[in-house]
């Protein structure tokens, strides 16, 4: 077996990475779910999502170069389009009164209606992506910002279809641990297949020689674009999970809080890396159920004779400053995860030689 | 094969190039000397489709190419060796040399063009999976060449391919542009180096200020009186 694995190694250089990330992540969801503690499986199954957005996030913004604050409005739309393709027409009535036509009567399995609504999200992503993807720089990246506040805008007054402020309610828990695992993992690979690929390729080449990319023949908006819409996909799976998770959600559980969240994952773990993207979100989700299980406990104690309101935000804030100021390039330095170095050695002495 | 005519080029407001006639033939390889700032790498950015000349034309194998995008002109066959190199640091040797082959789909000829250029340039070879940027400065210049190779390039253009190397590799980048000349590809070389450049090429043009002011095969170059003037920019 092990020279099996060796062979696959020698053709998919990024196999060995994406193996490092995802059996630790599998091990840890076998763990929990044995162990069975209902705390631990949502902290799991809130990771595994982050996990879907982050890469989903990483894949453009690592590849390009170009930071984006708008992939949450892609999240939202995805979680709203499930809801209204997945949510039984019994329900509907109670939940969106107003709703006419065949978004009222339809009613699709989870899978096939999620994907559905990733694909309705990737196109509107599209046109959006076509006039944006020619920016670059700080104007790119208030352009995604301001898409992030329109979008919510227009969720929150699309009342037929969202209940504008009001908290959408009555959605059904799909979201298992294994089934945002199976999401997930397929995301981080999905992540390393679109770096390796020709279109990934030619986008890291504008990343680093913008004019020297060109001049390659590599058209450097529509490599951007596609990346774009890709992760656009990506991120509307994520919400889509989500929504199937929380089961209640509002426009604005997906705006600024969020982005902030996913986007400081994806700077503390390195951009630059898949692994960057998976270290980052472990690190975050880590840190920040570590402080909430702490102000929980003060608040119960009542040290200093009041509660811990905004302890975890705080601490939050100052952790991630630490780390950026320590690691500006992230935890994982742009690079992705590798087997330790005994255990590589092993296996490519078993490698049988293919060049030459 | 490369014709340019009376072509103006300009920067915003600013114009670079005054009336700038090129010919290049088949086979060729053709110099474009002069001093820092007299437009030579202008020249060739609007030949690569990144500038747009504000007069004139342009035209490749008798065809017009004024407005084309640069991937188009790559695909067209011209290739481009920036100045500074310009390789991609960040990418290994050999993702460096499949961009180069950005405009062509064919995997099979994608492989074979890695594999001859592995041959030709052994150091290379040595590196595959190194990245770009921990190459030397002559191990990187012989990286952008091959890069820009890759495309299979009816005409190569060099911008200034001795420009901070030591002494020592100056010769051995000539040596190796004019190897490149035998294996049949059509060279335009824009160099400071005049002297080393008029060696090897068959003819020269001398540029000043955005406009040619010389020209003619490299023997009658070399022995023009005034060449040294125009190198160090003085009338």
């Amino acid at each position: 077996m092990n020279s099996r694995v060796a062979q696959l190694l020698g053709r998919l250089p990024w196999a060995e990475n994406a193996l490092m990330l995802i059996v630790p992540l599998l091990a840890v969801a076998v763990a929990i779910d044995l162990y069975d503690n209902l705390m631990l499986k949502r902290i799991l199954i809130g990771m595994f999502i982050n996990l879907v957005l982050v890469v989903g996030l990483q894949l453009f913004t690592g590849n390009s170069g170009l930071v984006s604050f708008g992939h949450i409005s892609f999240m939202a739309i995805g979680a709203y389009a499930s809801v209204l393709l997945i949510m039984s027409p019994a329900k509907k009535v109670y939940t969106l009164p107003d709703l006419t036509g065949p978004l009222s009567q339809i009613e699709m399995p989870f899978i096939p209606g999620i994907l559905l609504a990733a694909a309705f999200t990737a196109v509107i992503a599209a046109f959006i992506g076509w006039p944006l993807m020619r920016l670059s720089g700080s104007a790119a990246t208030m352009a995604t910002f301001a898409l992030l506040i329109i979008t919510h805008v227009i969720l929150i007054n699309a009342a037929t279809y969202t209940r504008g402020t009001r908290t959408m309610y009555g959605l059904e828990n799909y979201t298992t641990l294994w089934m945002s695992a199976f999401w997930a993992v397929l995301i981080i690979i999905t992540g390393f297949v679109f770096r390796e690929s020709r279109v990934g390729l030619m986008l890291r080449a504008s990343r680093e020689q913008q004019e020297a990319a060109s001049v390659m023949g590599v058209n450097i908006v529509i490599v951007r674009w596609v990346a774009w819409v890709v992760s656009a996909f990506i991120c509307a799976l994520g919400g889509a999970l989500w929504a199937h998770f929380m089961m209640v959600i509002s426009p604005y559980t997906m705006y600024m809080h969020t982005t902030f969240l996913t986007v400081a994952m994806l700077i503390v773990g390195g951009t630059g890396s898949v692994s960057g993207a998976v270290a980052g979100t472990i690190a975050i989700t880590g840190l920040f159920e570590a402080l909430r299980a702490m102000e929980i406990r003060i608040s119960a104690f009542r040290i200093a004779g009041q509660t811990a309101a905004g302890f975890t935000e705080v601490w939050l804030g100052v952790a991630m400053i630490l780390l950026v100021v320590l690691r500006p390039m992230g935890l994982t330095m742009g690079q992705e995860i590798r087997l330790p170095a005994r255990l590589r050695g092993r296996l490519e002495a078993r490698t049988p030689k293919s060049e030459g | 094969m490369l014709v340019l005519e009376d072509v103006n080029a300009s920067y915003g407001s600013v114009v670079a190039l005054w009336g700038v006639s090129i010919r290049v033939e088949e086979g060729e390889m053709v110099g474009l000397i002069g001093a820092n700032g007299a437009g030579k790498t202008t020249v060739l950015s609007t030949i690569a489709g990144v500038l747009r000349p504000a007069r004139g034309t342009i035209t490749f194998g008798g065809e017009s190419i004024v407005g084309e995008s640069p991937e188009d002109i790559v695909r067209k066959g011209i290739a481009l060796v920036p100045e500074g190199r310009r390789i991609f640091p960040g990418l290994t040797v050999e993702e460096n040399l499949r961009l180069g082959a950005a405009t062509r789909s064919d995997r099979l000829g994608i492989q074979q063009g890695i594999d001859e250029m592995y041959q030709r340039f052994p150091i290379l070879g040595e590196r595959l999976h190194s990245s770009g940027g921990t190459l030397s400065g002559g191990e990187q210049q012989q990286l952008a060449i091959a890069r820009a190779l890759m495309c299979r390039p009816k005409l190569l253009m060099l911008d200034e391919p001795s420009l901070g190397l030591a002494p020592k590799l100056v010769g051995d980048v000539f040596d190796l542009v004019a190897e490149l000349q035998d294996t049949g590809v059509t060279i335009l070389l824009v160099e400071q180096n005049v002297a080393k450049t008029l060696q090897i090429v068959d003819r020269a043009y001398l540029m000043r200020t955005g406009r040619i002011v010389a020209e003619g095969p490299a023997y009658e170059l070399r022995e023009a009186v005034d060449i040294k003037s125009a190198y160090l920019g003085a009338e």
